[in-house]
């Protein structure tokens, strides 16, 4: 699109404001207080409900946009248009900002309460990504939104505000409900809808069998892991919409990545944290009789079970698209299965953070330490690096064994290492971890 | 409540610790030059609030590292090996207990790490059904966070008798129980060290509950050893002068 820098700089606008509230869904941290210890004092439940709006608003999301709308503003649309129509431009932006702001807020204290709601930034994204792949012009919806907003229309300043209220009225309402000691607790019984018989059936494969059923209790019935098992499928399909719906077709590098993430996205998520998940109890899976090797064991098969679980849907998928040797796919899984659980259980005995299962929201980042989803991120991409120097040097046959080959070893091998290898490096960072999982004070 | 009667127990050292010494941040928290539990013994220990008691547990559970000395337990050094682990169990805190099993599930669970069928767990826990009052066992969908302190502190104490053990460590265990309880439990404890003739390490903040049970009181203050007391008759007495001074 030629000339014009206002029509240039208002195309993404449409395009920008769906992603900023698909990213503040998941990312935006939900202002959240701990309610008992307010609870007796002299405080006004409406001024703790202002100041938890109030703190929403300190994110990134309402800081980054300014670094381009300013200078925008001030250089192209000052000089052209005058301070006015600038003024009117940065107050529309602010406002979109902050209903986009108080979108999130008011969606992500509801899909705490139901998850399912994730469906909602998620139904948007696609929403706006097949709108934009069936041929309506977004961006020229966009300018014209643009012009809209330039033309100090009275309505939007009326609306928006409007809008705005509207939806810190309704955060405010739920919020100050969950002041009552009953609610807080209601809420915590809520979810026991799993009967107690089920997940300990596994206890007839003997002692494997024992803390496998006990792993899958763990993360069924509590709520943070529950939240984040949940994330899983939902990203597989998201990317497998979006995958299947992009116009152009994606190089076969860029697919096997995305196939290689994909596989590894479930076993990355519960690996990572395959001891800490335990932190609140860890001391007494120390002080008792265990068979640490066999305790250790029945993670490594969760783990592959989970890379196993996200290979079926993305094998069909990709089966029916052609985009990618199904061969490959099935290597990457091999590769997953032995070389990646490996990597992601050594790097777990790293973690030593606590780990309450019973804090929900989704992005709290305790017990996560950043370098590790870098490292382990870096290694997902390790399979791709592979087979694609193989093809390159050989063919493809040659590099698709190049990442099965290892992946075999590993899994042949994964007694030994786990015996050898893994087991030994927590026992030697057992009082660390200990320490970190226990999480007093001294 | 009978008294518990003083007699030396000819079972031998079950626990003998040398040289133990515990700091952070370079203050000493705990520092004991030499100390050994027999075989059979009740051992309570005394002491304010952070004067050590907790850390010594966690040291004899090899749940801390000691910065120096030994602990041992029978015949084996409790830092270098696993095998004190098969006829020890304990219970400190609300930390031990995996909160979303129900009860039943975690007293099998355990029962199943040590060995014994879900059979044999619950011919054990109907030992226990006046202890637990009806409260406990039978609710198949309430899970342990669910309980209140009280009862949790009842699964944890129980879990860490079921599996025979032949020493058992508890932390506070009187803490949060209602009196009925504190005196049922009492009556527990001694009567399953006269069966088993096991060893049962347990602190308190009640002098008289731990007179009424202990062989021998260990008074601990900021990390050292006070008072090392055999419990026949005038320990009640030295103790609660000593913590009124």
């Amino acid at each position: 699109m030629e000339g014009d820098p206002v029509e240039r700089f208002n195309s993404f606008l449409l395009w920008y404001l769906p992603v900023d509230l698909f990213l503040r869904c998941l990312f935006q941290p939900l202002p959240t207080i701990e309610i008992l210890p307010y609870l007796r004092l002299p405080v006004r439940r409406s001024k703790i409900v202002n100041y938890l709006l109030r703190r929403s608003l300190m994110n990134l999301f309402n800081l980054i946009p300014w670094f381009v709308i300013i200078p925008f503003s001030v250089q192209i649309l000052l000089p052209e248009s005058g301070a006015g129509i600038a003024m009117i431009y940065i107050l529309a932006i602010a406002l979109l900002l902050i209903l986009n702001n108080f979108l999130a807020v008011f969606i992500g204290f509801q899909i705490q309460k139901r998850p399912i709601l994730y469906l909602i930034p998620f139904g948007l994204q696609a929403i706006v990504i097949s709108v934009n792949n069936w041929g309506l012009p977004m961006s020229g919806l966009s300018v014209s939104f643009g012009k809209y907003i330039l033309a100090g229309n009275p309505v939007l300043f009326v609306t928006l505000p409007l809008v705005i209220t509207g939806i810190i009225y309704a955060t405010s309402r739920l919020l100050s409900r969950n002041f009552y000691i009953d609610e807080i607790k209601s809420a915590n019984k809520r979810k026991t809808y799993f009967s107690s018989v089920r997940e300990f059936q596994f206890k007839r494969f003997g002692e494997i069998g024992l803390y496998l059923s006990l792993e899958i209790s763990l993360l069924i019935r509590n709520k943070r892991p529950r939240q984040i098992m949940v994330m899983i499928p939902i990203i597989i399909l998201y990317f497998m919409f979006i995958i299947s719906n992009s116009k152009h077709p994606y190089g076969p590098f860029f697919n096997l990545i995305i196939v290689t993430m994909l596989i590894g996205f479930g076993a990355i998520n519960y690996g990572q944290f395959i001891f800490s998940w335990e932190s609140s109890y860890f001391d007494s899976i120390m002080a008792r009789k265990n068979n640490f090797i066999n305790y250790v064991k029945a993670k490594y098969y969760l783990l592959s079970a989970l890379s196993i679980l996200s290979f079926i849907p993305i094998f069909i998928f990709f089966l029916n698209t052609q985009s990618i040797d199904p061969y490959l796919i099935c290597s990457v899984l091999i590769f997953a299965i032995g070389v990646n659980s490996f990597i992601i259980m050594l790097f777990s005995t790293f973690n030593d953070g606590r780990m309450d299962l019973s804090r929900s929201r989704f992005f709290n980042y305790q017990g996560i330490k950043g370098n590790q989803y870098l490292l382990t991120f870096i290694f997902l991409l390790l399979p791709a690096g592979i087979f694609s120097l193989f093809k390159y040097y050989f063919n493809p046959v040659i590099g698709e064994l190049a990442i099965a080959i290892p992946g075999l070893v590993f899994i042949i091998l994964s007694d030994w290492w786990l015996k050898r290898i893994i087991v030994p490096q927590f026992q030697r960072r057992k009082y660390k971890n200990l320490d970190g999982y226990r999480n007093l004070s001294l | 409540m009978d008294t518990v009667t003083f007699h030396s127990k000819l079972g031998g050292i079950m626990i003998a610790i040398k040289n133990l010494g515990k700091a952070y941040n370079q203050k000493v928290v705990l520092f004991i030059n030499e100390l050994t539990i027999s075989r059979g013994e009740i051992f309570g220990l005394v002491g304010n609030n952070g004067a050590g008691k907790t850390t010594l547990l966690r040291l004899l559970l090899d749940l801390i590292k000691a910065d120096k000395g030994s602990a041992v337990s029978g015949d084996f050094e409790i830092a270098r090996t696993e095998k004190w682990k098969d006829y020890t169990s304990s219970y400190l805190d609300e930390g031990f207990l995996i909160d979303f099993l129900t009860p039943e599930e975690y007293f099998h669970f355990i029962g199943e790490e040590y060995g014994f069928t879900r059979t044999e767990i619950d011919g054990r826990l109907s030992d226990y059904k006046g202890f637990f009052n009806d409260e406990i066992l039978g609710q198949r969908k309430k899970f342990i966070r669910e309980f209140s302190k009280g009862n949790k502190q009842k699964i944890g104490i129980v879990s860490a008798l079921i599996t025979d053990p032949q020493v058992i460590i508890l932390d506070e265990p009187f803490n949060s129980l209602d009196p009925t309880s504190q005196i049922l439990l009492k009556r527990i404890l001694v009567d399953y060290n006269k069966k088993s003739n096991a060893t049962i390490i347990i602190s308190s903040h009640d002098l008289n509950h731990i007179t009424d049970v202990s062989h021998r009181i260990v008074l601990i203050e900021k990390g050292l050893i006070i008072r090392d007391l055999q419990n026949d008759g005038g320990a009640l007495a030295e103790l609660e002068s000593y913590f009124s001074a």
